[in-house]
C-alpha cells in the first residue's frame, strides 16, 4: 500500500487520457476522482477498524465474538471464490492436498449442511490442518512478494497468467463488497500481489483462529435459513442515540450497513414482492429488548446486585419482508 | 394515557428511524425499486407517524391499529384477530395461499366484509384516531392490509437469529450482550449485525451466480456516504 496514492493519481491521469476500464466498471456515474480522494481521505477509518477487529478478539474472552463472525464470513466468501485459485497458483504438493481436503469439505458442507453435528464433527477433524494450511499459504505468499519475479510467473507465459489469475473485475464481479477495500482491489489488478489474501491471513492469525463454534454457529444459520434470504438495515438506534463517540468507526460501521444493503437491492430478486403485478419494496419497523450492562462504573461499586444488574436496551431494526412468501 | 413500554419505545424510537428511512428511500429509488409498504406494529401506530410515513416517504404504512384507545379500536383489532385465525386455519388445511387464493375462501371474504363494514361505522365515531383508523384501512383495502401486514413478522426470527445464533446474547442463564460498557456493546451489536448482513448477501451473490444474473451494482450513495463517513451525517 506504500505508493498507494501514487497509483491512484496514475490511475486517474490514465483515465483522463481515455483508459476508462476501471472508472467505467466502478463508476459509471464518472464519480470516480470524489469517491477515490473519499476513500484516501478515510483509510484511517479502515485501518482503525481492522484494528478493532483485532483489539476485539482479545477483549471478547468468550468465543462469541461479532468481530469473529465478521472474520468467518470473509474467510467464507473468500474461500468460495478463491477455490479454484488456490490450488492452481501454489503449485505446491503438499498445499494441494491441503486444499483439496479443504475443497472437500466445503463440498461435504454444502451438500450436507442440514446436520449441524455431522457439520460440528467435520470442522473438529479439519481445524488442525485448517490452520496450517492457512499458515503455509500465508508464509508461501509473502515469499511470492518478496521475490521480485516469482518463479511461477517466470514459468507461465503472459498468457498463461492471464487464464489463471482472476481479473480484479471478476474478483469483484463475485464479491461486490470487496470493493469497500478498494486498496486491496488496486494492489490484485496491478501486480497480483494478493495483499488481500496477505492480510486475511495475518488477520487470521493474529485473531488466533482457534475454535471452531463460531464457524458452526455460522454455518448453522446459513443452513437453517437458507431459503429465507433476508436482509436488514440494523442501526441499533437505541445504542447509538446514547453512544458517547460518533466516531469514525460508528460511521464506518453505518456505511457498511448502507453499502451492503444497497448491494442487496440492487442485486437482490429476493428483496422484491409481486403484489398486483407489480414489485415492491416492504419495510418491516421493529424493536426489540436485550439485556446489556453499559455502566462500566458498577463494576467499581463493589455491592453485588448493582454489580449484576443488567439494564434492558432497545434495539430497533428495520427490515425487510422476506422469508414469508406471499 | 396508558402506554405500555414498549409502545414508548417505539414511538421514541421512530424519531430515530426517519433518517435510515429516507435513506434507504433514495437507494431504492435509485435502483428503480419502490418503497411501497412500511409494516408497523401498534407501537408505531400513531396519527403522526402514519403521516410521517404517507408524506415524506410516499409509502403506505401497514400498521396494526392501536387498542388502548377507545373500545371501538378494542373492537375493530379483535375483528382483525378474527381474521388472522381464519388464515392460520386456512393455511393449516391448505398450505400457504397465495393472496388470489386467500379470496377464493367464503370465510376470509365473509370476515373482510365484516371488517369493512366496521370501518365504515368508524367513520362516524367521535374519536379523531378512529375515524382516520377507519378511513384509512378503507382507502388500503383490508385484504391489501392483511395480505402485506402478516409478512412483518418475519422479523421477529431476525431478532431471534441475532440473539442466538449470531451470539448477540451470551447463551447463560442470563440471556445478556456478552460484553459491558456502552462502547463495548454498541461495538459487539454492530459487528454481530454487520456479519449477518454480510452472510445474507454472501447468499444472494452465490445464488445469483449460480443462476448467472449477478449484476454489478455500483450507483448512487457511495459517493455521498463516504464522503460523510467522517461525520454525523452519513445518512443525511
Amino acid at each position: 500500500m506504500k505508493d498507494w496514492s501514487e497509483k491512484l493519481r496514475v490511475r486517474l491521469e490514465a483515465e483522463d487520457r481515455g483508459t476508462k476500464q476501471w472508472s467505467e466498471f466502478f463508476f459509471p456515474d464518472y464519480k470516480a476522482h470524489a469517491f477515490f480522494q473519499a476513500i484516501l481521505q478515510n483509510e484511517p477509518a479502515i485501518d482503525h477498524f481492522i484494528q478493532f477487529l483485532i483489539e476485539q478478539r482479545t477483549a471478547v474472552k468468550e468465543p462469541y465474538s461479532g468481530a469473529f463472525l465478521v472474520i468467518v464470513m470473509i474467510f467464507r466468501s473468500f474461500f468460495q471464490i478463491n477455490h479454484e485459485y488456490v490450488g492452481k497458483i501454489i503449485g505446491n504438493p503438499q498445499n494441494e492436498i491441503l486444499y483439496a481436503q479443504f475443497k472437500r469439505l466445503s463440498n461435504k458442507i454444502n451438500i450436507s449442511c442440514s446436520h449441524l453435528n455431522v457439520i460440528k464433527r467435520l470442522f473438529g477433524e479439519i481445524k488442525d490442518e485448517f490452520i496450517r494450511f492457512m499458515i503455509k499459504f500465508e508464509e508461501d505468499y509473502i515469499s511470492i512478494q518478496q521475490q521480485e519475479v516469482p518463479a511461477y510467473y517466470r514459468a507461465a507465459s503472459l498468457q498463461k497468467q492471464e487464464e489463471l489469475i482472476p481479473s480484479a473485475d471478476r474478483i469483484l464481479e463475485l464479491v461486490p463488497w470487496l470493493r469497500y477495500f478498494p486498496w486491496a482491489i488496486y494492489e490484485w489488478e496491478d501486480n497480483y500481489s494478493p495483499i488481500l489474501m496477505h492480510k486475511l491471513f495475518t488477520w487470521s492469525r493474529l485473531l488466533k483462529l482457534d475454535g471452531c463454534m463460531e464457524i458452526r454457529n455460522a454455518l448453522h444459520t446459513e443452513i437453517s435459513h437458507s431459503n429465507t434470504g433476508f436482509i436488514y438495515q440494523g442501526q441499533l438506534l437505541g445504542f447509538v442515540k446514547n453512544f458517547p463517540e460518533k466516531s469514525k468507526l460508528y460511521s464506518f460501521f453505518k456505511a457498511m450497513n448502507q453499502f451492503i444493503l444497497k448491494d442487496a437491492i440492487a442485486s437482490g430478486a429476493q428483496l422484491l414482492i409481486r403484489y398486483n403485478n407489480t414489485e415492491a419494496l416492504i419495510l418491516t419497523l421493529d424493536s426489540t429488548s436485550i439485556k446489556a450492562q453499559l455502566d462500566d462504573s458498577d463494576l467499581s461499586l463493589g455491592r453485588t446486585k448493582r454489580r449484576t444488574k443488567k439494564r434492558t436496551h432497545k434495539l430497533h431494526i428495520i427490515g425487510d419482508g422476506l422469508g414469508c412468501p406471499l | 394515557m396508558h402506554r405500555s413500554p414498549g409502545e414508548l419505545n417505539d414511538q421514541i424510537g421512530f424519531e430515530f428511524y426517519k433518517r435510515p428511512l429516507l435513506s434507504l428511500k433514495r437507494v431504492a429509488e435509485a435502483e428503480n425499486r419502490q418503497v411501497k409498504w412500511i409494516a408497523l406494529d401498534a407501537g408505531f401506530a400513531s396519527l403522526e407517524n402514519l403521516k410521517w410515513i404517507q408524506e415524506k416517504l410516499g409509502a403506505k404504512p401497514i400498521p396494526w391499529p392501536k387498542n388502548n384507545r377507545s373500545r371501538e379500536m378494542q373492537h375493530l383489532t379483535s375483528l382483525l384477530e378474527g381474521l388472522r385465525k381464519i388464515f392460520r386455519q386456512i393455511k393449516k388445511d391448505h398450505g400457504d395461499p397465495s393472496p388470489e387464493g386467500l379470496l377464493n375462501d367464503p370465510d376470509y371474504c365473509q370476515k373482510i366484509g365484516e371488517i369493512e363494514a366496521y370501518c365504515k361505522e368508524l367513520l362516524e365515531s367521535k374519536s379523531a384516531y378512529c375515524q382516520a383508523i377507519g378511513e384509512y384501512l378503507l382507502e388500503v383495502g383490508i385484504h391489501e392490509w392483511f395480505t402485506v401486514y402478516r409478512r412483518r413478522a418475519t422479523i421477529e426470527g431476525t431478532f431471534g437469529i441475532l440473539k442466538t445464533s449470531y451470539s448477540l446474547l451470551r447463551r447463560s442463564k442470563d440471556q445478556a450482550v456478552p460484553v459491558k460498557g456502552k462502547k463495548n456493546v454498541f461495538k459487539h451489536s454492530a459487528l454481530v449485525v454487520n456479519a449477518m448482513q454480510l452472510n445474507a448477501l454472501y447468499r444472494i451473490l452465490m445464488l445469483q451466480e449460480n443462476i448467472g444474473q449477478l449484476k454489478p451494482s455500483l450507483a448512487f450513495g457511495l459517493t455521498s456516504l463516504y464522503l460523510d463517513m467522517g461525520g454525523d451525517s452519513v445518512l443525511d
